[in-house]
């Protein structure tokens, strides 16, 4: 049973503060900046669309889980699986902080692409984590699954992730 | 068909779940000696703890990569269309200004956190229980005793050659409208958080010891298994927490004013 004394309504002041968050975890699921881009607005845009109660400080709990279900409602919808890597040479820096340093787009780009390959459990929950800053329990929550299964997914997940940076 | 990768062959999820917590901080203190001493009479699980090491080092290298420009001019417009509705006005205006301050000095007795936007010292706190999301911030060159990182001008200390506590990571939260900036800090296998909250004091937690050095309040109580001391600087919050760590010593961190260079 919800508790409602527990629930605030959402502050869209202060969504802009988790864009960052996630614009990297919406790349970290699709492996496509531009991909990241459509989805992180149609999230907001999801959001914004009316009123919303959340849990004390779970503003970004709250936003992941709608993040999630776009992404998989899009992909269900297209019917196609992500793109895993975007071409080094078309690489467009995502903020005035990296367009000054091409070296950090590209390596964003590349373990960020490294974790989109992962197989949709291990990616989650190395998203939820690693990405965005859960903790277990918050990701747990988010992504509908014990708390207690999260940090051995984890440890598999990252494993994977260097397996795959040292190609 | 999945291809269990070579390196965790034999073990058990729990045993890699202690892997992972340890590479990332959440490992319990209880429980960290063990795990160590268990890894460093393995090899297999040595290199899974160095590679879990790797990739989050990978991971906390993307936090400099923001959303674009052009995301953010979107979203802040599709948010101007939609505020937060007005808080309903809690009392008649008409009602004598000495009653509405008598209820609200009573809230602030009653509620520490009711006057300051709904966040304790206890959820600042509780954010360094969290794991980092961002890596450690470089000390200030010319300035040994501070990190670069700061909230509203006020800066992160840096313990490493004064007290051998080494920047281990960092993280930013935005707990109920405000911003807060957690420093992790590393010394052997314990791990201490610092966090600043932005704009105003929080309110002081009630039940908690108090000391006081050179002016500064420092209040510390237990939340949980962790020792939280909380003071102010530059009227903003601090929070010190660890799991493990004295009373005594997180006071001692506190109040550490590195000759004059680290300002309160």
């Amino acid at each position: 049973m919800i508790d409602r004394t527990v629930q605030r309504t959402l502050d869209p002041e202060t969504l802009g503060d988790h864009l960052d968050r996630l614009f990297r975890a919406a790349w970290a699921l699709t492996g496509s900046r531009e991909d990241a881009e459509d989805l992180v607005q149609e999230t907001y845009e999801r959001v914004l669309r009316r009123p919303r109660f959340v849990r004390k400080d779970d503003d970004l709990g709250y936003l992941f889980r709608t993040l999630r279900n776009t992404y998989y409602n899009s992909r269900r919808t297209a019917s196609r699986r992500p793109r895993i890597a975007s071409d080094l040479d078309n690489l467009h820096a995502a903020s005035p902080r990296t367009e000054s340093q091409p070296e950090i787009a590209a390596e964003t780009n590349l373990v960020l692409a490294a974790v989109a390959g992962l197989q949709d459990p291990m990616r989650e929950v190395l998203v939820a984590v690693d990405v965005l800053g859960l903790s277990y329990a918050e990701a747990g929550k988010a992504l509908g699954v014990h708390e207690n299964t999260i940090p051995s997914r984890l440890a598999r997940a990252r494993l994977k992730v260097v397996e795959v940076l040292e190609r | 068909m999945t291809h269990e990768p070579e390196l965790t062959d034999g073990l058990t999820d729990e045993e890699l779940a202690d892997l992972a917590r340890l590479a990332d901080g959440t490992l319990p203190a209880a429980r960290r000696a063990e795990v160590e001493a268990r890894v460093a009479a393995s090899p297999q699980l040595s290199r899974i703890v160095e590679r879990q090491g790797i990739a989050l080092a990978a991971i906390h290298g993307t936090a400099d990569t923001g959303a674009p420009a052009r995301l953010r001019a979107q979203v802040d417009r599709r948010r101007g269309t939609r505020r937060a509705p007005e808080r309903r006005r809690r009392f008649d205006l008409r009602v004598p200004i000495a009653a509405a301050a008598a209820a609200a000095l009573a809230l602030a007795l009653v509620l520490p956190g009711a006057l300051t936007g709904g966040l304790s010292v206890a959820d600042a706190a509780a954010l360094g229980a969290k794991p980092p999301t961002q890596p450690a911030p470089a000390g200030v060159p010319g300035t040994p005793q501070l990190l670069g990182a700061k909230v509203d001008g006020v800066p992160f200390p840096n313990y490493a050659a004064k007290f051998g506590w080494k920047p281990a990571g960092a993280r930013s939260d935005s707990p109920s409208d405000r911003h807060a900036t957690t420093v992790y800090y590393r010394k052997g296998n314990r791990s201490i958080s610092y966090t600043i909250v932005s704009g105003h004091a929080l309110g002081r937690p009630a039940a908690a010891n108090s000391t006081t050095r050179a002016g500064v309040e420092f209040r510390t109580f237990r939340d949980g298994d962790r020792t939280v001391v909380t003071w102010e600087r530059g009227g903003h919050t601090c929070v010190l927490s660890a799991k493990g760590v004295s009373p005594a010593e997180l006071v001692a961190l506190a109040d550490w004013r590195g000759k004059g260079a680290i300002p309160f």
